[in-house]
């Protein structure tokens, strides 16, 4: 099934043509799109900005692994939206770009478990002190997602890989939902501020996860042009979620 | 200033200019600086009256004999500096000038009191800040000021009370606790502006001389009256009668007053706020706090703002209040109720933009006079002024403290009760954040009877940082769960696991109130 179309031919650079190509021969789904993808590269460079701000005005009090990884959130974010505007408006074909995607989903959970960690009194908690552990874990869920990007990119959207993406979203989702689900349950996180955040981070979590995850309907039989259509939603849910999630950020550093 | 002082001093025979420079080798200058006091030009007269007070002050031993002689002086050609220094040597030492009047003859006694109030009504060194009187909120009973006010109620007149419990722990750790000073302590425009609004009260209150019952309180009052003459003439009160001398607060001097309106008394305690260096911006920073802090005060549990004015200097006219937390002698009864009532107040400031910067037993007041005492209202006072000054724990060295008993330095939050952020920028700025820190800080004082930290300011700073969220359990292993959660959730060292705002905090201390009454109520 051809899922791109040349609207019309454009300047060539290195190889690159530049110029309107529409996804799935639909004017609608590609203008969407595109609007989808820089809401999502806007918001997500803001959130990084203000991640690293936040980073920046709190390296002394021992928070920096939080908004590190709220950074590299942003960022990986960032370029996944801005692939997706250059395959818009460019002959460029990034099909591995739903991989950044499972990235982000990774961050977001690891900076859900971080919150959990940071939270009063859950830093003694269990599993804090497995560090190698956790850290095996780590690199299994890198692992992954290294499989995903780099498979798709050289072998092309294959049934086994997207099934490992969609699979791989879950687990980090699940994994992290795990310690948002701990933190949101203890009375000693309840009410602060590190509470808000987190509450503010699970949707982005939950709507980020769905876009890759979503591939699974394609490995399952579903038409492509569909699951297409369905991430471009789910795309625009996660710059929406992670637009109040700035708000947080903003807030957090506002009083710094 | 160096440089007026030296050109003020030309033409000044050398040995005053000795004098004045180093009066605490000078003991036997006094008979040469009594003789310039008799004969002397107008300016060295000047000169020799404030050397003479200088040498006063060094020599204890000289000040009845320097009253004495000054008093001897008070005829009806004496010269206005003689009054002067007299009237300066009755605020600063008012005993030992009393004890010289009364070594005289009666009549001659008699005159010299009239002479004294009058010297006090004419102004002179005291309306110079440099050498104010050293103030102590002494209240003086029933006495009015000569001439000013027509409280003829006496019920509506404080009592003088020896043990004044409106002493904050503050106020104890300076030997010399100077709130004239604070008053009138300031440089340039304001100071000159104060100057001019004392000269159009001079003439009124000469003419306006009578009936004391004690000259030496009477001048003292006077002189403070007559500092305060603009604030009480800007003050929205038909009548503003000063009751004390002063003392010295965190924040400046606070007065007493009986403040009259629309045919109403109202107890006032009148604060005029020391100035910090940059002045400008406190002032500034003052209007748009007392404006806040005015609507604030609508509030059950924030001290209400009876008035303000940023001239000439910044003050504000509170109810008054009589002792503090720090000062309170017995436990509140009902100490959940007690910071909930006060996280009820500081979230009412907040929704008007202010925030409180220094919540410490200190700024939590109470007033008088109350038939039931299990529920006393707690008052927030001074919301957001701290916040506009410098001073605080932040500034303060290592054994700052005045005493064994670990009291705060005046003019600044005590250290036991300060946010990390108030000890460290890194932390972040000064917040509603911060409130939550203070609220908690005095639940665990409340819910243990004990300090979250204890010892001098640098080593409660390098626990409030080091050692993270002070623990309840420690000091009363029987504290309930919920109380210790929510006092280490107030008290968290970073923000980002504080309660966000003072009304989570406040939901949760309600709750674990009412689970806790409700175990009570089962058992």
């Amino acid at each position: 099934m051809r899922q791109f179309t040349d609207e019309r031919g454009g300047d060539s650079v290195a190889g690159v043509e530049f110029g309107l190509h529409l996804l799935a021969d639909d004017p609608n789904l590609t203008f969407i799109a595109f609007v989808a993808m820089v809401l999502l590269a806007v918001i997500a460079a803001r959130f990084g900005f203000y991640a690293a701000r936040n980073r920046r005005a709190t390296v002394a009090t021992g928070d920096g692994v939080l908004w590190e990884y709220l950074l590299a959130v942003g960022i990986v974010a960032t370029v996944y939206a801005l692939v997706g505007v250059l395959e818009i408006v460019s002959s460029i074909r990034a099909t591995f770009k739903q991989g950044l995607l499972l990235a982000v989903v990774l961050l977001l959970a690891l900076a859900v478990r971080e919150v959990y960690y940071n939270a009063a009194l859950s830093t003694a908690a269990e599993g804090r002190t497995d560090f190698r552990g956790r850290q095996a874990l780590e690199l299994a869920f890198v692992g992954v997602v290294a499989v995903v990007i780099f498979g798709i990119a050289l072998l092309g959207l294959r049934r086994e890989l997207l099934a490992l993406q969609g699979v791989g979203a879950l687990v980090f989702a699940g994994y992290g939902f795990r310690f948002g689900r701990r933190q949101t349950d203890a009375a000693m996180v309840q009410g602060t501020m590190i509470d808000s955040l987190l509450r503010h981070l699970l949707p982005v979590l939950a709507f980020a996860t769905l876009v890759p995850a979503i591939d699974l309907a394609t490995v399952a039989g579903l038409d492509r042009i569909v699951v297409v259509h369905l991430q471009v939603v789910f795309v625009i849910m996660t710059a929406t979620a992670l637009m109040t999630a700035t708000i947080k950020l903003r807030q957090n550093l506002a009083s710094l | 200033m160096v440089e007026e002082q030296s050109s003020d001093r030309e033409g000044l025979p050398e040995q005053l200019v000795e004098t004045l420079a180093d009066p605490a080798t000078a003991r036997s200058q006094t008979p040469y600086l009594l003789g310039v006091l008799d004969d002397g030009e107008p300016d060295h007269r000047l000169v020799a009256g404030t050397a003479l007070c200088l040498v006063a002050r060094s020599y204890p031993e000289l000040r009845e004999a320097v009253a004495e002689r000054l008093l001897d002086r008070l005829d009806g050609d004496a010269h206005d500096e003689v009054g002067h220094a007299l009237d300066y040597l009755a605020t600063r030492y008012p005993e030992t000038v009393e004890e010289a009047v009364e070594t005289l003859e009666e009549d001659v006694g008699t005159g010299a009191r009239e002479r004294l109030s009058r010297s006090g009504a004419e102004g002179g060194f005291l309306r110079s800040e440099s050498l104010a009187p050293g103030g102590r909120d002494r209240p003086v009973g029933r006495t009015q000021v000569a001439g000013e006010g027509d409280v003829d109620d006496p019920r509506q007149v404080y009592t003088a009370d020896p043990a004044d419990p409106d002493a904050d722990v503050a106020d104890h750790g300076d030997g010399e606790d100077d709130a004239s000073e604070d008053a009138g302590g300031q440089d340039g425009d304001d100071r000159d502006a104060d100057d001019r609004g004392r000269d159009g009260e001079d003439g009124d209150e000469r003419d306006g001389d009578g009936g004391t019952t004690s000259g030496v309180t009477t001048v003292t009052l006077r002189a403070v009256s007559r500092r305060l003459s603009e604030v009480v003439d800007r003050s929205k009160f038909d009548e503003l009668t000063v009751l004390t001398e002063g003392r010295r607060d965190r924040y400046g001097a606070v007065f007493r007053t009986a403040g009259r309106l629309d045919g109403e008394e109202y107890a006032v305690g009148l604060t005029v706020y020391r100035l910090p260096e940059d002045h400008e911006s406190f002032v500034a920073g003052f209007r748009t706090t007392a404006e806040r802090w005015q609507e604030a005060g609508s509030h059950r549990a924030v001290l209400p703002v009876y008035d303000w004015n940023v001239h000439p200097r910044p003050w504000a006219a509170v109810e008054h209040t009589g002792e503090s937390l720090a000062t309170r002698s017995d436990p509140p009864s009902e100490p959940l109720w007690t910071v909930i009532e006060l996280a009820s107040g500081v979230a009412h400031a907040h929704q008007h933009g202010l925030v409180h910067g220094a919540i410490d037993p200190g700024n939590v007041r109470y007033r008088d006079a109350v038939l039931d005492d299990s529920r006393r209202q707690p008052l927030l006072s001074s919301p957001g002024i701290a916040t506009l000054s410098e001073t605080g724990p932040a500034g303060s060295a290592p054994g700052d403290t005045d005493s064994a008993d670990e009291r705060p330095r005046p003019g600044g939050l005590d250290p036991r009760y300060a946010a990390p952020e108030h000890y460290d920028d890194s932390y972040g700025r000064i917040d509603g954040s911060t409130d939550v820190y203070g609220l908690g800080a005095l639940l665990f004082r409340l819910c243990t009877d004990h300090h979250p930290y204890t010892g001098d300011a640098g080593t409660v700073r390098g626990k409030v940082l080091s050692e993270g969220a002070p623990e309840p359990r420690r000091v009363n292993p029987d504290l309930p769960d919920s109380l210790h959660r929510v006092v280490r959730k107030a008290t968290a060292t970073r923000k980002l696991k504080r309660y966000e705002t003072v009304t989570a905090f406040e939901r949760e201390l309600a709750q674990a109130r009412e689970a806790l009454l409700a175990e009570v109520d089962d058992a």
